[in-house]
């Protein structure tokens, strides 16, 4: 699979089915990254989710047909076994699993979460699909992020750095298979992703 | 070693194919945690191989085990079946051949002398006892309940039939050491949700998966999930 965005396909090169990507950003910036991924494979997607965060995805063209998995609707912050068991019983033979893990932390402690991760990640193994993960770092101490980077193939990490008005964001590939990259600037417009020039 | 089903294939899962014929098993549970329900399934699912089986039911009226596992979908009028209501509100006809409710009131041998005769009479093959902590309740003498227990229980195994007995959470008595085996219905409050699990805790000639595992109780009764986990604070 790639991302289809070129810069980080480039950088990531091809990646396998089973794989975990990690992406470790701040608030919502990745969200692009991710619809982006997500509108430019053919593959079944099954995205776990808020309400809010469904709303806005269905409104993307060809995220539509995605299955959606919506906390509070199908199932409660305490019943991960029924993700879980979602996840062993999707029909599709190409998946891309998306999971945003921001919400879990609010009701579960981090080793909580990261039990139900690894637990995706042996399914995603074992059904051979990717499995695309996001997390806000600031909910987390660096133990812990550690902990979730472990876990996963890929890590992509986002950074904003605030100077007075001026905000630079970097992006960088921090775990994978192959090699790992220092920051890029990265520009996003109107949901367009721009991956520049090295940053210093 | 053969198996029959308990009527829930992820508990016969968990069991590692199911309970082992001819033995006394344990439902342990709370209140509301489905213990009737999945003592029903125990039965139906005898039923629907051509069994026989045997309700007694000490607590709830029988009229409402009726209505109640009915919206289950399970057909409490099957021939097959026969529902008997040993509850302190129910009919105070004789219960159990010549046996009547107020017999088993000041007597346990009168229950066993009962079962004996049902099982001698009515081939049944599964037997529940709703709950067994009725007794103990009733014989108000914890020696007395013993002996008669253990006769109980040498009785039962004398007729080949698998029983299931339940009880509350918590109680440890001899229906324990006794048992063949134990499972039991947990219930977690998590942020103000009901959680089930449903673990084994004992099964003489048998492996079986020792984690608690998720269930939940639909309009069909009880489902089990035997691979997955409840994630709680990392203890489960």
């Amino acid at each position: 699979m790639r991302l289809g965005i070129p810069k980080l396909d480039e950088l990531l090169g091809e990646i396998e089915p089973g794989s975990i990507i990690l992406i470790s950003t701040v608030g919502d910036v990745g969200m692009d990254l991710v619809i982006q991924t997500l509108k430019g494979n053919s593959a079944g997607k099954a995205i776990l989710v808020t309400p809010r965060l469904e709303k806005q995805l269905k409104n993307v063209p060809g995220l539509e047909n995605s299955v959606y998995f919506a906390l509070g609707r199908d199932f409660g912050p305490q019943e991960l076994f029924k993700v879980t068991h979602l996840m062993k019983e999707l029909p599709y033979q190409e998946l891309i699993g998306v999971l945003f893990l921001q919400p879990l932390l609010v009701f579960h402690p981090p080793i909580t979460v990261y039990r139900f991760l690894s637990e995706l990640a042996d399914i995603a193994i074992s059904r051979n699909f990717v499995l695309m993960t996001i997390i806000d770092k600031r909910l987390l101490d660096e133990r812990t992020l550690a902990m979730f980077e472990e876990l996963s193939t890929y890590v992509i990490d986002i950074t904003e750095v605030v100077e007075g008005f001026r905000i630079t964001r970097g992006i960088r590939i921090k775990k994978s298979p192959g090699s790992i990259t220092g920051f890029y600037r990265l520009d996003i417009e109107d949901g367009s992703i721009n991956i520049g020039e090295p940053l210093e | 070693m053969s198996r029959i089903s308990i009527g829930v294939p992820g508990l016969d899962k968990m069991l590692h194919g199911g309970l082992i014929p001819g033995r006394i098993y344990l439902l342990k549970g709370g209140p509301g945690m489905g213990k009737t329900t999945l003592s029903m399934h125990f039965l139906m699912e005898g039923i629907k191989k051509g069994e026989r089986g045997l309700y007694i039911t000490m607590e709830e009226p029988a009229a409402h085990i009726k209505e109640d596992m009915g919206k289950f979908g399970f057909e409490v009028e099957h021939p097959n079946l026969r529902i008997i209501d040993a509850t302190p509100t129910g009919a105070k006809a004789n219960i159990l051949g010549d046996i009547r409710y107020e017999e088993f009131g000041v007597s346990f041998d009168k229950l066993i002398d009962g079962v004996k005769n049902a099982l001698r009479e009515g081939h049944y093959t599964r037997i529940v006892i709703d709950p067994i902590t009725m007794v103990r309740v009733i014989l108000n003498n914890e020696a007395a309940y013993r002996k008669t227990f253990l006769l109980f229980v040498n009785t039962l195994i004398s007729h080949d039939a698998t029983i299931i007995l339940t009880m509350e959470t918590g109680e440890v008595g001899v229906e324990e050491y006794l048992a063949s085996g134990v499972i039991e219905l947990f219930k977690f409050v998590e942020h103000g949700k009901v959680l089930r699990g449903v673990g084994v805790s004992k099964f003489r000639g048998s492996s079986f998966d020792e984690e608690i595992r998720p269930y939940r109780i639909t309009n069909r009764g009880v489902e089990v999930y035997p691979n997955e986990s409840l994630f709680m604070g990392g203890q489960y």
